[in-house]
């Protein structure tokens, strides 16, 4: 069992050690053509972002979308999570959750 | 004779790039273009590198506003790497055949001359390191995606555990935690092909 343990971390540092010094393979496409393909991608970026600030709306629109979602999810979560008043008080009084609602009169709340 | 005209600064160019003069960013990504390569290259897969790397820059583009002057701009270009290289890992779904599938028996060789305490000296020199990167692409295609960076920033390419908790915008506990899982389950698959190889 420790020879196998001592084999395993032997194994392991010779896979790092033999891919430490291991360098990266060349660049599929020319560097200048790279580099243009970067540019051309930042410019739309940018013309984007010009767009969405000249039509402040569309960026209103998703926020008020975002927050609606968030709201919805985090109601969910809070009624999830949230225990019955009535299971809490059972919890307290070393009772059913039943019986506390039949001594409260609370059936069908 | 005309004395040249300094180089703009990444302060400068950046604060014009902030203007709205989006072709000052052109020095920024010339200058900076090996490094992130560099980075991109050693954790995402040949074919990969290029988009990557065009990702690295679009975000640093879009996020040039939080940029804060303080830092080196170069260390900040690098974190967006680094988390790239971790998002294009996590979008990407793990091969289904690579954790299904074993080691072969060349790779399983490799392993088994990897364990000779003996051969150690002779094998760090004469290591087959096709083989050695086939064996490791194997262990960390089956690690997540957080696993995968974690270990590779801090066994393969020698990080510290501060520096890789900077990079990854984690705690050092978070980065220590990811890590002993990661290698707890490596160490997990070698013990398991090195009993098949025997």
């Amino acid at each position: 069992m420790q020879r196998q343990t001592q084999d395993v971390d032997r194994a392991l540092d010779a896979l790092w050690r033999a891919n430490a010094g291991r360098s990266p393979p060349p660049l599929s496409v020319p560097l200048e053509v790279w580099q243009a393909n970067v540019l051309r991608a930042i410019r739309l970026a940018a013309d984007r972002g010009r767009r969405e600030l000249e039509a402040p709306w569309l960026a209103l629109q998703r926020t008020a979308a975002a927050l609606v979602l968030l709201a919805a999810l985090g109601w969910m979560l809070v009624t999830y999570f949230t225990p019955a008043t009535e299971t809490l008080l059972a919890q307290e009084a070393w009772l059913s959750h039943s019986e506390v609602v039949n001594v409260e009169g609370w059936a069908g709340e | 004779m005309t004395p040249e005209a300094p180089e703009a600064t990444d302060a400068e160019l950046i604060a014009r790039v902030r203007a709205g003069d989006v072709n000052a960013f052109e020095p920024l990504l010339t200058r900076h273009r090996e490094q992130v390569l560099a980075i991109v290259a050693r954790h995402v897969p040949a074919g990969e590198v290029a988009e990557t790397a065009q990702d690295v820059f679009v975000r640093a583009f879009q996020s040039l506003k939080g940029y804060r002057a303080e830092r080196p701009f170069n260390h900040w270009l690098a974190r967006i790497a680094v988390r790239a290289c971790c998002d294009f890992w996590r979008h990407r779904q793990r091969a289904p055949e690579a954790a299904a599938a074993g080691l072969n028996g060349e790779q399983q060789e490799w392993l088994e001359q990897a364990t000779q305490a003996a051969a150690q000296e002779a094998f760090a020199r004469d290591t087959d390191r096709r083989r050695a990167a086939e064996v490791l692409e194997w262990a960390l295609a089956r690690l997540s995606a957080a696993e995968r960076m974690t270990v590779t920033l801090l066994h393969r390419d020698g990080y510290s555990v501060r520096d890789i908790a900077r990079q990854l915008g984690w705690t050092a506990t978070r980065v220590k935690v990811t890590a002993f899982r990661a290698r707890h389950k490596l160490r997990g698959w070698l013990a398991a092909e090195l009993r098949r190889a025997r």
